[in-house]
């Protein structure tokens, strides 16, 4: 079964008396339970497409699509600029992705009364804190979000996002902002988290390596469009210019070359 | 600690400062003060034995510490046109000016806070430019006309509002002994006297309410639109935080901070004001007794009533700064 | 459509640059009509100002009074004051005085506080703490009152009104200048610059300066309608220029024992205080929507 089922989307922004097309003709189907990766630069359109399927779009956008239909369900364009629930979003930067005057514990029970659970709160607060591997979940749970680490602070912010109970978890440059050993943990957790409680996962990234390595399939963006789309396994074999190019820009340790090479974006035909 | 010594010497030498310039102001005047005292007739000995006993042979310096014992001393000379000290004068009128002014912060911040909310939510309607307009409008206007538009309009064309003054002239005789008419009519129960005194208060607080109102809305957007670009605020959304508990629960909170400091700074603008507005009104405060002391160029009242004034703007600022340090939690941080 | 092409062109020359970097500021401001109109208001208040002797329907100090306080009509369009004359030619020399009182404030203000906010961000930590210090405590004095004080004391008129003012009206500049040149000083041409050799004084005049005057223009602008109603408000308690030069302050103030009958005199000059004020709050709106519309929340 298909979780996201969504065909020919266009997203634009009216622009001192130009249109811009921010993402053009997308048709996107995730497959329930997959973990996906969205690989593109900045511009290319991802951000707007998550932010779309999660109904939080900025006013000034004009969303058009021929079918869009989540858990099965079809939803209207109205529909769709409306927050849906069942799909949560972890942020780049838990230092600013976190009310900074509101502590852990108020956040995270917050989720919960917005869920419909009022009862106990204070311990599946405790409970959800631990399920993201927080060894001092009562320190943590009173403290305000700037007086946690990087990688601390994405958990909460998993934490968090779990006691909405999602179905679709989608992961906005997870681990852009983190030291790169506890890149690895949160890639884990959030790859657990989600076998666990059954989620769809879609990691966002421009970091191909590690996409490759946590995703099932991977779809890469570019100016408003989808360009390619495999198995992640099969990415270093994509045909696709724009793919190889990526790939080819990746310094290797096995591979010392005298120059990096760069992107000519010329040769990429949409 | 730095922060709070740093602050303390600021706040010392912004007082300093004032003195300083209120004291070589004081010198400038430009009648001769040892004629002023002993007369235009005197003969050179009387002159020269009052220039000494003033301590104007001495040397600037000294001549300034002097006025520094006097000052803290309470001492700030005499009013010539009211033949009692100026120390005096001040305290008699203050009140009269301290009720106008909070009065129209009241007014002010909270129509200006609810007005800046419903802009910044509905940026790019035509709600954000009417209360762009408005604010605009309110910031173009000056202050003494528009006090004479309303009087215009309201009191000599509708009849609605009673005119300058206090209150009327019935209830003259009235002795509010903290000079603060208002409250203390309310809290003796003297309820005549308090109504015919809120019905005088309503057109000069609708003129500097107004003033305050369009600084405070104007600020009040920008805090509100800067703050909801912020990532937590999409984080909220994504949780399903509904829009109105976004500007409750977590917008304001964390403008908290600033927005009283504009507000307590906004209060500073309000005396100011006063100045302006009092003559419009007859309002018997320290905006009134100012004017009348810098049209008869009475320099003693002018200089004492410029300091108090210098001092209650440093105390809004220590006041602010406090406020930074002690309510948000990460300046608390640094405590640690 | 010929300036189309003109614009999409690589510019030739630094000057042509800068002429078609004016040329795109200029379609950005006029966009907003109402930002637009107003200049194109204190434009013509400028040539009112210069052309008032011509403009004026009568002499502004013709008293005569037998004619006092006459209403509005078609010989006296806005009626005449308590001393016989005519309110709109006083209104029209009025433009020259306010003009005046601005851009002598301008030519005091602005110079010395953009340097001293320069020399604070680029001069390092002592001087940027001693000067902000210093700017700090003129920031937290009453400036109107300080400034009346002032006034009393010199005796007022033109000059003693200007420097008033002046005296605390620089440290908003020095604010800005110093931020600005502290997030310049930064960039990476400035040290490339450095690396060359170049001295201070030079990267402060041709690196810092220009890229600190736009923000500054912007602050200017919005200042100067503040002043208006300032200079104005000291015209109102007689503390202004002395009569007989027209001020619209003083003009509002002597209609003011006529109020109930002979409105006019008091509203015309509050009026136009009024529109001049808000022509110049809409072109720092404009202006600010050209140099950086983020400022806008």
């Amino acid at each position: 079964m298909n979780i996201i089922d969504l065909k020919n989307f266009t997203l634009s922004i009216a622009q001192q008396e130009k249109t811009n097309l921010i993402v053009q003709g997308v048709s996107l189907s995730i497959q329930n339970g997959e973990i996906l990766g969205v690989v593109g630069e900045s511009g290319s359109g991802k951000t707007m497409l998550m932010r779309f399927l999660l109904g939080v779009m900025p006013q000034n956008m004009t969303a058009s699509f021929d079918s869009f239909s989540f858990l099965g369900s079809l939803i209207s364009l109205e529909e769709s600029k409306n927050v849906r629930s069942d799909i949560a979003m972890v942020l780049q930067d838990p230092k600013t992705s976190l009310n900074p005057v509101l502590t852990v514990e108020d956040q995270i029970k917050e989720a919960f009364i917005l869920k419909g659970d009022k009862d106990n709160l204070d311990e599946k607060v405790l409970k959800t804190l631990q399920e993201v591997s927080i060894q001092d979940p009562l320190r943590v749970a009173k403290s305000y979000p700037f007086e946690l680490s990087g990688g601390m602070g994405q958990r909460v912010m998993i934490a968090m996002m779990l006691a909405l109970k999602p179905k679709l978890l989608i992961a906005d440059e997870p681990t852009s902002s983190l030291d790169a050993h506890v890149q690895r943990q949160i890639l884990d957790l959030l790859r657990d988290t989600a076998k666990k409680n059954g989620m769809t996962l879609i990691i966002v990234s421009h970091d191909l390596p590690l996409i490759s390595a946590y995703c099932h399939r991977v779809i890469v963006m570019y100016k408003g469009h989808i360009v390619d789309s495999c198995k992640a396994q099969d990415l270093s074999k994509s045909k696709h210019p724009y793919t190889k190019g990526l790939l080819r820009c990746l310094p290797k340790l096995n591979d010392p070359r005298k120059r990096l090479s760069i992107l000519k974006r010329e040769e990429i035909d949409l | 600690m730095k922060k709070v010594f740093s602050s303390v010497l600021v706040t010392v030498l912004t007082l300093l400062g004032l003195l300083v310039i209120t004291f070589f102001i004081g010198r400038k005047i430009p009648i001769d003060p040892i004629l002023s005292v002993v007369g235009e007739s005197a003969s050179p000995e009387i002159y020269e034995k009052a220039r000494i006993s003033m301590g104007l042979h001495l040397p600037v310096y000294e001549q300034f510490f002097l006025y520094l014992k006097k000052i803290i001393g309470g001492d700030f000379g005499y009013s010539f046109l009211t033949s009692r000290p100026v120390l005096e004068d001040l305290a008699h009128v203050f009140s009269a000016t301290i009720e106008l002014a909070t009065f129209s912060l009241i007014f002010g911040v909270s129509l200006g806070i609810f007005c800046g909310i419903w802009a910044a939510k509905s940026y790019g309607s035509w709600v954000d430019k009417f209360v762009g307009g408005v604010s605009l409008v309110g910031y173009s206007i000056p202050v003494f006309w528009f006090g004479l538009l309303l009087l215009l309009i309201f009191y000599f064309g509708l009849g609605w509002f009673p005119g300058p003054g206090r209150i009327s002239i019935y209830y003259q005789g009235y002795d509010a002994k903290s000079g603060f008419l208002l409250f203390e009519s309310l809290f003796r129960g003297d309820f005549d006297v308090f109504l015919d005194a809120l019905h005088h208060i309503i057109l000069p607080t609708a003129v500097l309410g107004y003033f305050n109102l369009s600084y405070i809305a104007k600020m009040t957007r920008s805090l509100v639109l800067t703050e909801m670009r912020k990532p937590y605020i999409l984080t909220a959304r994504v949780k399903g935080v509904s829009s109105s508990k976004i500007i409750w629960k977590h917008i304001i909170p964390n403008i908290r901070v600033p927005l009283l400091s504009v507000v307590a700074l906004s209060y500073g603008g309000l005396l100011e004001g006063t100045v302006l507005t009092e003559t419009v009104f007859s309002w018997p405060g320290l905006g009134s007794y100012l004017v009348n002391s810098l049209k008869n160029v009475d320099m003693n009242a002018i200089l004492g009533a410029t300091f108090l004034t210098g001092v209650v703007f440093v105390g809004l600022h220590t006041l602010v700064d406090s406020i930074n340090y002690l309510i948000d939690p990460r300046a608390k941080n640094d405590k640690k | 459509m010929i300036k189309n092409s003109t614009m999409t062109e690589i510019p030739k020359s630094s000057y042509d640059a800068q002429k078609k970097k004016i040329y795109r500021n200029w379609i950005v401001f006029s966009s907003n009509k109402i930002s637009l109109w107003s200049f194109y208001f204190l434009v013509l208040l400028i040539l009112v100002a210069s052309f008032a002797s011509f403009i004026a329907p009568h002499d502004p100090a013709n008293v005569d009074l037998s004619l006092r306080l006459q209403e509005p009509s078609s010989v006296y369009l806005l009626g005449t004051d308590e001393l016989g004359r005519d309110i709109l030619s006083r209104l029209i020399f009025g433009v020259r005085t306010t003009i005046y009182i601005v851009v002598l404030i301008i030519f005091f203000t602005v110079p010395l506080g953009v340097a001293i906010g320069i020399i604070a961000g680029y001069g390092g930590k002592w001087i940027d703490r001693i000067l902000m210090r210093l700017t700090d405590i003129f920031l937290a004095l009453p400036r109107l009152i300080l400034a009346l004080a002032f006034v009393a004391a010199m005796g007022p008129g033109l000059l003693s009104l200007v420097v008033a003012i002046s005296l605390t009206a620089w440290t908003s500049y020095a604010r800005i200048a110093r931020s600005e040149t502290i997030l310049i000083r930064k960039e990476n041409f400035v040290k490339a610059a450095q690396l060359q050799g170049a001295k201070p004084f030079y990267i402060l005049r041709h690196y810092v300066l220009p890229l600190c005057l736009p923000s500054v223009i912007v602050r200017l602008t919005y200042d100067m309608a503040g002043v208006i109603l300032m200079a104005a408000g000291f015209g109102f308690l007689g503390l202004g220029v002395q009569p007989p030069v027209p001020e619209w302050g003083t003009m509002v103030a002597s209609g003011q024992p006529y109020l109930l009958d002979h409105w006019w005199v008091s509203t015309a000059p509050g009026f136009a205080i009024f529109i001049t004020s808000l022509a110049l709050n809409f072109v720092g709106d404009g202006l600010r929507d050209v140099i950086d519309p983020r400022q806008n929340y």
